[in-house]
């Protein structure tokens, strides 16, 4: 019995914000056990449970009507637009950062060094402008979904003994998967123009190519490689709605080589670049080896926070299909 | 469901949904948990669905119309709900507004009979 409210509540919380979440946990499941108590016997079956878990609505419906405050979007979509949200305001500062340093280090390339203090405010002004813009973006796409009424739904067609169990290492996040798609496709492009300039710039544009920090092709196409790999990867795993541990482990690779890849594509000569502009940067303590730390480290933290979830689907590897764990993000 | 029904739905809906606050806040004198005020108010002809009721207890504590408390000592942690003073305040004002309106309303339809 436990087993599917607990399923059900996981569910509603995967939408719920962090800070809320607990106590809006502890108060469904007490609310389902008194229903139960008042409706059932003592110990109500399966399908007795799944039709209290019906009438209160399919898990992001739940959790929707917990969001008050909805301007442009309804209930339906404003936990996917927050999820939305979120990404554009982890990526797109990173995004900007990167440039800014990248485009520093061009302009030195082409002999016309910027002021410190201009690279700053610059920065800063990009970063604020770009998360802005993204946001915009997204509220936008999001509103034209609302309006155009692909929110869609009804508790007739939702079903809870069909919810993923808790933590199955099987489950799809279909809205990262998609978001990593989305990503990956970005990603080759830019690396396509990369191999079309023989290296980094900020130009993307063929007649013009600007300053070009020249790096090994074979290097470059194998990052290429790697990346359109995991699209196509991405893309069977959303279209089976199911992990298992080839999948997972042949992911964790692709990821780790993608590292091994960045490290030469991007790391080095951009070190190299970087030391030839600021000579007294090499007096810093192990600054030659900053792109094999940072490889390292990353390649460490891919492997221990996949690790589990491997372990997981290693367990598992040869059990029946559920049907069950076949669901809805 | 015909087009008539949806409509009749919808604009029920929307009337519905300001007469929820005033019935929850009218019953909150008592502390209450979330299931025996759907109880509550069901016996005394309004059902309201939990989905809608749960999500505006803590609407209307997070607008300090509303007090909260867990109660660990029983069967069960239960979440109870009683109503603030400043609620209290706002519960007075807003019977008053109710029932100046069910009069004003019921000479409107009224006249709409006969007109």
């Amino acid at each position: 019995m436990a087993d599917l409210i607990e399923r059900y509540i996981y569910h509603v919380g995967r939408y719920l914000p962090k800070k809320d979440r607990a106590d809006i946990e502890q108060e469904l499941r007490s609310l389902i056990q008194d229903q139960l108590e008042d409706r059932f016997d003592s110990a109500p079956t399966q399908e007795q449970i799944a039709s209290i878990l019906v009438a209160l609505g399919a898990p992001h419906h739940m959790a929707a009507s917990y969001h008050h405050q909805q301007i442009f979007v309804g209930p339906d979509l404003y936990p996917q637009m927050m999820m939305a949200l979120q990404h554009v305001w982890l990526i797109a500062p990173t995004v900007v950062l990167f440039l800014s340093i990248f485009g520093a280090l061009i302009s030195s390339a082409q002999g016309e060094p910027r002021p410190g203090a201009s690279i700053v405010i610059e920065t800063l002004a990009a970063l604020w402008q770009t998360t802005i813009s993204f946001s915009a973006v997204v509220v936008l796409i999001f509103a034209v979904m609302q309006r155009v009424g692909t929110a869609g739904g009804d508790k007739a067609a939702f079903d809870p003994l069909t919810l993923a169990e808790v933590d199955d290492p099987h489950t799809v996040d279909r809205f990262e998967a998609r978001v990593g798609i989305v990503i990956a496709a970005c990603v080759t492009l830019v690396l396509l123009i990369f191999l079309g300039e023989g290296g980094l710039t900020l130009h993307f544009n063929g007649s013009d190519p600007g300053g070009v920090i020249p790096v090994p092709t074979p290097w470059l196409m194998l990052l290429i490689g790697a990346v359109i790999a995991m699209l196509v990867l991405h893309l069977g795993v959303l279209r089976r709605n199911r992990w298992n541990a080839a999948l997972w482990l042949t992911e964790t690779c692709l990821e780790v080589f993608g590292m091994i890849c960045l490290y030469f594509v991007v790391y080095e000569p951009l070190l190299a670049r970087l030391l030839a502009d600021i000579p007294g940067l090499a007096n810093v303590p192990a600054i030659d080896s900053a792109p094999e730390i940072v490889v390292v480290i990353g390649a460490l933290i891919t492997l221990i926070g996949r690790g589990s979830r491997l372990v997981g689907l290693w367990r598992e590897r040869g059990s029946p299909l559920d049907p069950v764990s076949l669901t809805q993000n | 469901m015909s087009d008539t029904d949806e409509q009749i739905g919808k604009l029920r809906l929307e009337l519905r949904r300001g007469i929820v606050v005033l019935a929850v806040l009218s019953q909150m004198d008592t502390a209450r948990y979330g299931y025996s005020l759907i109880q509550q108010l069901a016996a005394q002809g309004l059902d309201i669905e939990e989905g809608t009721l749960y999500p505006l207890l803590r609407r209307l504590e997070g607008q300090g119309l509303l007090e909260s408390e867990w109660e660990v000592g029983e069967t069960r942690p239960r979440k109870y709900y009683r109503i603030s003073p400043f609620g209290r305040d706002v519960l007075v004002a807003l019977r008053a507004e109710w029932l100046e309106t069910v009069e004003v309303m019921r000479a409107i339809l009224q006249g709409g009979d006969h007109g």
